[in-house]
């Protein structure tokens, strides 16, 4: 699947609870986008990330648990 | 995994037709329901009802309720509560009790006597939802356990308004990121709490509990 840096369409993350165990690397590259809640487990707004920095925040989050929100 | 009591119920209508199903209940929710009466009432157990029956009405069929009450918990830990004037007038079913954020949901009706306090009746329930955590993402796993532990505070007299505000910014937390809908029903239950025993809060907020001196009467809607 495109992602959208490829598509160059703007898009939402979105987070697997189960897979995300509060690493917080997310916050920290994306910190306009993530904020972490009092036990480190992000809060994900739903605004559009620009789509290099999101691939790079999917690309680097330890759990794998963040991705690109389907297109509605 | 099948819920038994609509695997009777299916067995009734191959047997008796849904003409006699659809006798029971209210067009949007029909059918005969099975519920649960517990607390404060003389002859606690599974009553047969339908959708669309007065809550007062309800509770009746487990015996006329004798003495003030604090208030009506309907669906246990994934519903909440209706204050003693409101469990007089609300109709049992989704319309009837979505001004009060609530459903019929699985059929249990708690009525919780003026003796009690109702935070620490909460506050047992909400201890009982941190062992049920399946642990499997954040905002349950420490969430949970984290507005439990505040409500226990609460109930002991050590939570003022600062720990309140807290308390309500977790509920917040808890509402919408989970893997699950567990911390969703745990947040709903305790925001319900709150509003239903506002004034009980308060007096604990103040260091006092008013369990056994409550005079809300109780009348059963006729």
């Amino acid at each position: 699947m495109p992602s959208p840096a490829e598509t160059h369409t703007p898009s939402t993350l979105t987070v697997d609870r189960i897979a995300c165990t509060g690493h917080g690397v997310c916050a920290s590259l994306l910190p306009e986008h993530v904020a972490l809640d009092e036990w480190g487990y992000p809060v994900v707004p739903a605004a559009v990330v620009d789509p290099e920095m999101g691939d790079v925040a999917i690309r680097l989050c330890p759990a794998r648990a963040l991705a690109w929100a389907p297109r509605r | 995994m099948l819920n038994a009591e609509t695997v009777w119920r299916v067995a009734q209508i191959v047997e008796r037709g849904a003409d006699w199903f659809r006798s029971y209940g209210t067009p949007a929710e029909p059918g005969p329901r099975l519920a649960s009466v517990s607390g404060a009432v003389p002859s606690p157990g599974v009553v047969e009802t339908a959708v669309g029956v007065g809550v007062g009405r309800l509770i009746e069929a487990a015996g006329r309720v004798d003495g003030p009450i604090a208030g009506v918990g309907l669906g246990g830990l994934s519903g909440g509560w209706l204050t003693p004037h409101e469990a007089a007038s609300a109709v049992w079913s989704r319309a009837g009790l979505s001004a009060y954020g609530l459903t019929p949901g699985p059929g249990t009706v708690h009525v919780l006597a003026a003796d009690d306090c109702p935070l620490e009746h909460v506050s047992d329930l909400l201890d009982y939802a941190s062992g049920e955590t399946a642990g499997q993402c954040g905002p349950c796993m420490f969430g949970v356990l984290a507005v439990a532990a505040d409500f226990a505070l609460l109930t002991s007299g050590q939570a003022d308004r600062v720990a309140m505000q807290r308390l309500r910014g977790r509920l917040g937390l808890l509402s919408g990121p989970g893997a699950c809908r567990f911390p969703d029903g745990v947040a709903g239950y305790a925001r319900s709490a709150l509003r239903v025993f506002a004034s009980e809060v308060d007096v604990h907020i103040a260091g006092g509990c008013t369990a056994g001196t409550r005079r809300s009467t109780y009348a059963v809607a006729g």
